[in-house]
C-alpha cells in the first residue's frame, strides 16, 4: 500500500467514525427534558418545519427527501406528542400546513444549541489558520456529496 | 400584563423559581436559569407575548430580557 493509500484509508476511517461519534453524542446531549421523548430522525423533522414557518407538507418533505406518506406518519406522531400543530392554509383551504408549538419550537433551539456548542467545542482545539483550512476543505467535501446525492435522487426518478 | 409580570408567571410556572427574585436587575446566572431553561423561557414568551423571538446578543439581566420583548411588539 503506498503512503497516499494509507493516508485515504485513515481518512475514510476518521470520517467514518467522526459521522458516527456525532450521532451519538447529538442522541446523548439531546436526552434533556426538552427532547427526551424525541428521537434523531423526529428532531431533524422538526428543524425541517422551521422555527416559525407554517409550511405545506410537500414542503418540508422535500426538505427532508422523503415521501409525503413518510412525512405524514412522522407529523402524526410528533402532533400526538404536542410538538407540532396542523392548520389549514388560508389562501387554499386543500393544503395543510405544519408549524412547530412552543414544546416543538424548545426542541428546535435545543438542537440548535446542541450544534453550536458542539462546533464551537471540537473547533477550540485548533488554531484559527488551521479552522480557515478546515472549512475550505469541509466545503470541497460537502460539494462532492451533495453531487452524489443529486445523481442519487436522478437515478431514483428514472427507476421510477 | 406587563412584560416583567409575564416572565415571573412563565419562570414560576414552568421553572419553579421564586417571582419574588425576579426582580429588573436580577441576572439570569444569578436567578440559576441554563441555556435550556433560556430556551424554554423563550419559546413560552413567543405565545404569550405574541413575538417572534431573534438571536439577541448580551442579554444578562430581567431588565434587558423585557426591554428587547418589549422592542419586539
Amino acid at each position: 500500500m503506498t503512503d497516499t493509500a494509507l493516508g485515504r484509508q485513515e481518512v475514510n476511517d476518521l470520517l467514518v467514525e467522526t459521522f458516527n461519534s456525532i450521532l451519538r453524542v447529538e442522541q446523548d446531549v439531546l436526552n434533556n427534558r426538552l427532547t427526551e421523548s424525541l428521537t434523531i430522525a423526529e428532531i431533524h423533522t422538526i428543524h425541517a418545519v422551521g422555527l416559525h414557518d407554517s409550511s405545506p407538507m410537500n414542503v418540508v418533505a422535500a426538505r427532508l427527501g422523503v415521501t409525503l406518506a413518510t412525512l405524514t406518519a412522522s407529523i402524526n406522531k410528533l402532533v400526538s406528542k404536542g410538538f407540532v400543530t396542523r392548520s389549514r392554509s388560508q389562501a387554499d383551504r386543500r393544503q395543510v400546513l405544519v408549524s412547530l408549538t412552543a414544546p416543538g419550537r424548545s426542541a428546535y433551539r435545543t438542537h440548535e444549541l446542541f450544534h453550536k456548542q458542539l462546533v464551537d467545542a471540537a473547533l477550540s482545539v485548533l488554531s484559527p489558520e488551521e479552522e480557515a483550512v478546515f472549512a475550505r476543505s469541509l466545503v470541497k467535501v460537502k460539494e462532492f456529496f451533495e453531487e452524489q446525492e443529486k445523481r442519487l435522487v436522478t437515478s431514483e426518478r428514472i427507476a421510477k | 400584563m406587563a412584560t416583567i409580570d409575564i416572565v415571573k408567571e412563565i419562570l414560576s410556572e414552568n421553572l419553579d423559581i421564586d417571582a419574588e427574585t425576579v426582580t429588573p436587575e436580577a441576572t439570569f446566572e444569578g436567578l440559576g436559569i441554563d441555556s435550556l431553561d433560556m430556551v424554554e423561557l423563550i419559546s413560552e414568551i413567543e405565545d404569550r407575548c405574541e413575538v417572534e423571538f431573534g438571536e439577541p446578543e448580551g442579554l444578562e439581566t430581567i431588565e434587558q430580557l423585557c426591554t428587547y420583548i418589549d422592542g419586539l411588539k
